[in-house]
């Protein structure tokens, strides 16, 4: 391959990071450039009249940061934090929360045209933040966009917990 | 990206011409925050225009603050000192204003846009601030299903032990606790957990009012907010509460603690609240 063709895969399928975490028995992926920190699970306080997807604050030097149950948001069965349990911290529609996962992997280099879009089934509002899913080492890796985890109203009100 | 970068002036404009004088007076703060070498630019051009031309007034106006007290001064001299310190002050003031415009304006655009920012949302948050909050905010943190709350001191009008006598109410709102005889006169007990966070709540309502929380803080005229437990007084400063500038749902939140990580209640919202329920 010469470098100019090189140069035109690069430009027309670009290569992405991904950084992986596990929930319940899938892995998920979300864009490394939104991934501010990750954090071991610390002291969350939980917000009277919170929205039942919203876990609770956390005090991240100095700053209040929200923390979205993700196995709540996407309609998994809760279960039990422990050691392996992390808080990505994330940015997304000029917001900053954490999320709190079971494990978190490793960070994946991925190409556009590897993910393919997800299997359309009805009008499931849960489902509209899966951007794709892509197959890597012969496993399937479910790729999140973070910016649709939460309505434009839910991600304005992050900030007011 | 392009885009962008056109974009950038306009958008300074017009956040510069909503408030101007707000913006500015905030920008004097903020130019603390900046790089050291931005400071070093303040320092400097505040130190020059001190030396250059205030030093000729200045230098008069301590020496006539320096001459002994026992020499009584004519009054005419007295007032023309007063009207001299005036001038100076102002002259100064618009100096120093006008000389920060400029070095705010040889600012590099990111960090301009980062101070107006920075200023905008500050002016956003003392704008949005309840009147009752002060430049230091005493509180009481209470209890309440195992949710800490912090309450403005200022905005209760007691707090008491509940172990008076109870009369329940027939046909009252679940929140309704009770109506109790508090210094003379009949004050409602009104479920705290209920009103803010319902979803936490698995007793009935009446389970709830046999097996009462076990103090109460008084607020507004006649109502009474139950709690678990009172546990100390904090003083906090305006900085160490992150404030909550739109209060469209949950407005009885006015912001969070930020050592603590518990709401800090408005109890007249709440009140409002149920006057309206």
């Amino acid at each position: 391959m010469t470098a100019d063709e090189d140069d035109e895969i690069q430009t027309n399928d670009p290569e992405i990071q991904l950084v992986t975490f596990r929930l319940k028995d899938e892995t998920y992926g979300i864009n490394v450039m939104q991934v501010q920190e990750v954090l071991r699970v610390t002291d969350i306080a939980p917000v009277p009249g919170a929205p039942h997807y919203v876990l609770g604050i956390i005090n991240l030097r100095g700053n209040v940061v929200t923390v979205v149950d993700t196995r709540m948001r996407f309609g998994l069965p809760q279960t039990e934090m422990d050691d392996l349990s992390r808080i990505i911290v994330i940015e997304s529609e000029a917001q900053v929360v954490g999320i709190l996962v079971d494990s978190v992997a490793e960070v994946a280099d991925l190409r556009l045209s590897e993910i393919d879009s997800a299997p359309n089934v009805g009008n499931d509002e849960s489902s509209r933040y899966i951007q794709g899913v892509a197959s890597r080492d012969n496993n399937l890796l479910i790729v999140v966009d973070l910016n649709k985890l939460l309505s434009e109203e839910e991600w304005a009100e992050m900030s007011m917990f | 990206m392009q885009q962008q970068g056109k974009k950038k002036p306009e958008l300074q404009k017009t956040k510069l011409v909503e408030s101007e004088d707000a913006v500015f007076d905030l920008l004097e703060s903020l130019l603390q925050e900046v790089d050291a070498n931005t400071v070093n630019v303040v320092e400097t051009a505040v130190e020059t225009l001190a030396k250059t031309d205030v030093k000729p007034q200045a230098k008069q106006e301590i020496k006539s603050e320096t001459q002994p007290e026992t020499k009584e001064q004519p009054k005419e001299q007295s007032e023309q000192k007063v009207e001299l310190k005036t001038e100076l002050k102002t002259g100064l003031e618009v100096d120093v204003k006008s000389e920060n415009v400029k070095i705010f304006e040889q600012l590099p655009l990111d960090v301009q846009e980062r101070l107006i920012t920075q200023a905008t949302e500050e002016l956003k948050i003392k704008n949005s601030l309840p009147e009752w909050v002060g430049h230091t905010l005493p509180c009481l943190l209470i209890d309440v299903e195992n949710f800490e709350l912090a309450v403005p001191l200022v905005l209760l009008n007691g707090i008491s032990e509940w172990n008076q006598e109870t009369l329940s109410m027939p046909n009252q709102p679940d929140w309704h606790l009770g109506v109790i005889e508090y210094r003379g006169e009949n004050v409602v007990i009104v479920d705290t957990a209920r009103l803010i966070m319902p979803e936490k709540i698995t007793q009935t309502v009446n389970e709830r009012r046999t097996h009462h929380p076990s103090h109460f803080l008084r607020i507004g005229q006649n109502l009474a907010l139950s709690c678990d437990a009172i546990k100390e007084t904090v003083s906090l400063s305006q900085e160490e509460v992150r404030w909550r500038i739109k209060r469209t749902s949950r407005p009885w939140a006015v912001g969070t603690v930020i050592d603590r990580l518990c709401v800090l209640l408005d109890t007249d919202v709440l009140v409002q609240e149920i006057e309206v329920n």
